[in-house]
């Protein structure tokens, strides 16, 4: 996908230029433009309009001169920020990469310290004014050694003499024919002139330049780099930088080779043939490593990169086909989703051929809100079709707010929110609930949704301490209407009937302990049903600190057994017993309901989703006091 | 009218990985389909025909050769067409990253000998694939490949882009493909066709909307060096306004198909 982006990118530029330099940002430093032509004093006296200080807030920057520097930064820097690209190779104390630039740590040559003053390591940093210019000499002409470096590109592999010739001949061809702005500068004079004449001003004013510099600094502080460049064209600049490139924007050169009118080789950044991971190169295969790009491509991919890193790392960032490079996510097409670790390197990247706005999403919901006036929790029907506030919803219920940041890729540790049962489960499905919140397929959570809201359920009873129920409600609630979005259904029932049939089970029941005949139940679904009220009632009247839910473990455990069941709800109601009033009828009638009926079938699916739907969902034993019965609070 | 005879069979598994070359350094990326060179791979596994490692080995023994220029697979079935049918929820697959190890240091030689790998893999991909015979390819290639698919016989077994996840080749059948004009939508992979116009104001099918997918996936070896050369593969449901000419389609069990 990394080779789509390219290819689009390229594209984009071509079109657009600025797009390359929208994203670029200059290091913090002191940036300086000078004409060679132009004495030092001449020079000195249009110098205020000539630099800009790049600090971290940016203040003291000249707008217009900072865009041209991020042109002129861009064609003198090293590839990658990579040490190993550079052209002052060892020393690595020059960090520009043509001649026409000067860039270099100001610590490495404003010195406040006399030599004799600093100690053998310090003296090994930095340059005092005559190494400075003796390096500059010789950085100079490495650049002019370097400049030839391209034509190593071609692969002769020929041993003997006359065979090698030929080869050469025909590299020299090659490059005569398809790089022809590379050959040619090789012996212009005038470039050659002016790449003297640069290096002539640096030594002769360097200086001059570093007591301006000092005094600049002590009145306007800047750190960092100092950074001179020379005023000659853009279109100077763009070549020097070609020359460079060409030759360092491979990772191993020995890979280099031609096809058609093109030079390939493998390409740096994200890609690795490291002596130390022998693994990554084709070993048994002809073609030695995974991948062969033009120059072109390269430098695109490597400009991509940068493109990818400015909409920062570790979320994974979405981009529709056709308008990749403007962000604008309306568009009724594929998707791209992507994202980069620290070092750049992709973690994640997906191509979907939908975008999920196309796709609509129903979820019916039932959502609960406390009124202040009533002071009762009230219970009203919604749908939910946005994505963005479903996964809010999932979120907030079924994660404890803890699907932050990088939580795709990210690692997920163990904390006071996460328990391990909530890691696993995060773990495993976390990939399911993305393609389904953010890239609108439903094909991976699907299967898994059942038993994966039933266990983030059971997690919750069991983690939840006492008034966490409204929560865990809700979180009912939402497994429910996810069931009945992704079409699952529960013994052929529907999410969104099964929440009205909760309402119907709740109002009928209540209508049938209100009247003080005598209460018997329907049918093996409100058996469950009641069975789950009286748990909860009796869990209820425990008098722990920090009671938790894990009360109703061995109820729930037995819910395939009913007669395990009835002797787990009488081991409760021994337990609880001192704290039940032997004239409440409600709780009474119910009891004996539940404990003198027998379910005709085996328990189903849906038997126990009543179960843990009459644990959870208000509760009819706490219902406020009619005529006859003892005043109940609701928890 | 031009018909051609085809072979036909459905390619499915639990899991899938194609390998994209162009990122190594810490998750292994999978295409979102099979490409043509897994493809044929994957038929030269059946044919019982020589891969990398044997064509590695062939060149270290006699040198670089017209006979060694490729694997033996693609050198026999590169001029085989194809079409690839791709199942799933609008023709995309999930996609999952695993993490697991290989701490057989000797095969790896990871520092520490401990490789941790870390791998997209697709979820149960299901394609339906056409072979079609044509004028390019030899003969005998082709009736040895139809009979062994018909015939549920293979030489080595076929896989998914890697021997952990085998292949599942179901319901073989020979049919025939018939040469069409009138494009009105393609139902496989295809080459994207500059100068195809798809008809905007459409209503999409029932239940669905409208879908477009594009990737850049392998298509040749490079005959000097054998590394991938891509194009851009597409697939969508939009219906087609127009279409170049020169474009070649055939009709095949009711689908429109272009060859790869």
């Amino acid at each position: 996908m990394i080779m789509d982006f390219t290819k689009m990118y390229q594209e984009a530029v071509k079109k657009n230029q600025s797009i390359l330099f929208d994203t670029y940002k200059l290091k913090r430093g002191i940036y300086i433009l000078l004409d060679y032509h132009k004495t030092w004093e001449q020079n000195l006296d249009s110098i205020e309009n000539s630099y800009v200080i790049i600090d971290r807030t940016e203040t003291y920057v000249n707008k217009s001169l900072q865009e041209k520097f991020k042109k002129l930064d861009y064609y003198s820097s090293v590839l990658f920020d990579s040490s190993n690209k550079m052209v002052d190779l060892p020393g690595r104390k020059i960090h520009s990469i043509t001649p026409l630039a000067f860039f270099m740590k100001e610590q490495t040559f404003l010195l406040d310290k006399k030599k004799e003053d600093m100690s053998a390591a310090e003296q090994k940093k930095v340059l005092f004014p005559d190494e400075l210019k003796k390096h500059i000499e010789e950085f100079y002409q490495k650049l002019e050694q370097f400049d030839d470096g391209f034509l190593n590109l071609y692969p002769i592999t020929a041993h003997k003499k006359k065979d090698k010739q030929q080869q050469l001949k025909e590299r020299d061809q090659f490059f005569t024919e398809n790089y022809p702005d590379l050959v040619s500068a090789l012996k212009d004079p005038v470039r050659l002139n002016r790449n003297h004449d640069i290096r002539k001003y640096l030594i002769e004013n360097m200086d001059q330049i570093i007591l301006w510099l000092k005094a600049i600094k002590e009145r306007t502080n800047f750190s960092n780099y100092v950074k001179i460049f020379f005023d000659v064209p853009v279109e100077d600049y763009q070549q020097e930088y070609k020359l460079y490139v060409v030759q360092k924007i491979y990772t191993v050169n020995d890979y280099c080779a031609i096809d058609g009118s093109n030079i390939v080789g493998l390409p740096s950044g994200d890609m690795t043939v490291n002596g130390k991971k022998p693994y990554l190169k084709h070993r048994t295969m002809r073609t030695e490593v995974p991948l062969r790009l033009s120059v072109d491509e390269a430098i695109a991919r490597k400009d991509l990169y940068k493109w990818l890193e400015s909409h920062g790392k570790f979320i994974t960032q979405k981009y529709s086909y056709q308008e990749l490079l403007k962000q604008d996510l309306r568009s009724e097409e594929g998707m791209y989703y992507l994202s980069l670790d620290t070092d750049s390197s992709v973690i994640y990247l997906d191509n979907v051929p939908f975008n999920a706005r196309q796709r609509k999403v129903r979820v019916p919901f039932r959502e609960i809100q406390y009124n202040k006036e009533l002071k009762t929790y009230q219970e009203t029907d919604k749908e939910i079709y946005d994505r963005a506030e479903l996964f809010g919803w999932v979120n907030r219920f079924f994660f404890k707010n803890q699907l932050q940041g990088s939580w795709l890729t990210g690692e997920i540790s163990v904390n006071q929110v996460i328990t391990p049962t909530l890691q696993s489960i995060i773990l495993q499905s976390r990939q399911a609930w993305f393609d389904f919140l953010f890239k609108g397929s439903a094909s991976a959570i699907r299967p898994m949704i059942n038993r994966l809201t039933l266990e983030l359920i059971t997690e919750l009873i069991v983690t939840s301490e006492r008034g966490g129920r409204t929560q865990i409600l809700q979180a009912y609630y939402l497994r429910l209407g996810l069931l009945d979005c992704l079409d699952v259904k529960i013994d052929e029932m529907k999410g969104e009937d099964i929440m009205d049939y909760l309402s119907e089970l709740y109002h009928n029941t209540d209508h049938d302990l209100d009247n003080n005949n005598f209460f018997a139940i329907e049918n093996d679904r409100q058996f469950y049903y009641l069975a789950g009220q009286l748990t909860y009632y009796l869990a209820a009247q425990s008098e722990a600190a920090n009671m938790t839910h894990d009360l109703y473990r061995p109820v729930m455990m037995a819910v395939g057994n009913p007669e395990k069941l009835k002797e787990q709800l009488e081991e409760m109601r021994k337990i609880y017993g001192y704290r039940l009033r032997h004239n409440y009828q409600r709780f009474n009638y119910a009891y004996a309901a539940v404990m003198g009926y027998s379910p005709d079938e085996k328990t189903t699916q849906l038997d126990k989703e009543l179960m843990l739907a009459g644990l959870l969902s208000a509760n009819l034993f706490f219902k406020k006091k009619t005529k006859n019965d003892e005043k109940e609070i609701d928890v | 009218m031009i018909c051609l005879e085809t072979v036909a069979f459905e390619l499915k598994g639990k899991f899938a990985f194609f390998k994209k070359p162009d990122v190594n350094s810490k998750i292994y990326f999978t295409y979102s389909h099979i490409h043509k060179i897994a493809l044929l791979g994957l038929l030269g596994s059946i044919l019982g025909y020589g891969g990398y490692t044997q064509q590695y080995e062939a060149i270290r023994e006699a040198g670089t050769n017209k006979d060694n220029q490729y694997p033996e697979f693609y050198q026999c079935l590169k001029h085989l067409n194809v079409a690839i049918v791709p199942h799933g929820d609008c023709g995309y697959f999930a996609k999952k990253i695993q993490s697991f190890n290989n701490s057989v240091g000797y095969a790896s030689r990871e520092e520490g000998g401990n490789l941790i790998v870390r791998e997209q893999w697709l979820e149960n991909p299901h394609w339906t694939i056409y072979l079609f015979k044509n004028n390019e390819m030899d003969t005998t290639v082709f009736e040895n490949l139809k009979r062994a698919i018909i015939h549920r016989q293979s030489v080595y077994v076929p896989y998914l882009g890697k021997n952990d996840h085998m292949a599942v080749i179901d319901n073989p059948r020979v049919c025939e493909s018939t040469l069409i004009r009138d494009v009105h939508e393609i139902n496989s992979l295809y080459y994207e066709i500059p100068g195809i116009i798809f008809d905007d104001f459409a209503d999409p099918p029932e239940n669905s909307s409208f879908y477009y997918f594009e990737e850049m996936m392998p298509w040749k070896l490079d005959p000097k060096l054998n590394y991938y050369k891509f194009r851009t593969v597409c697939l969508t449901n939009k219906f087609i306004e127009s279409i170049p000419r020169k474009s070649v389609f055939y009709k095949t069990e009711g689908k429109t198909l272009a060859l790869l």
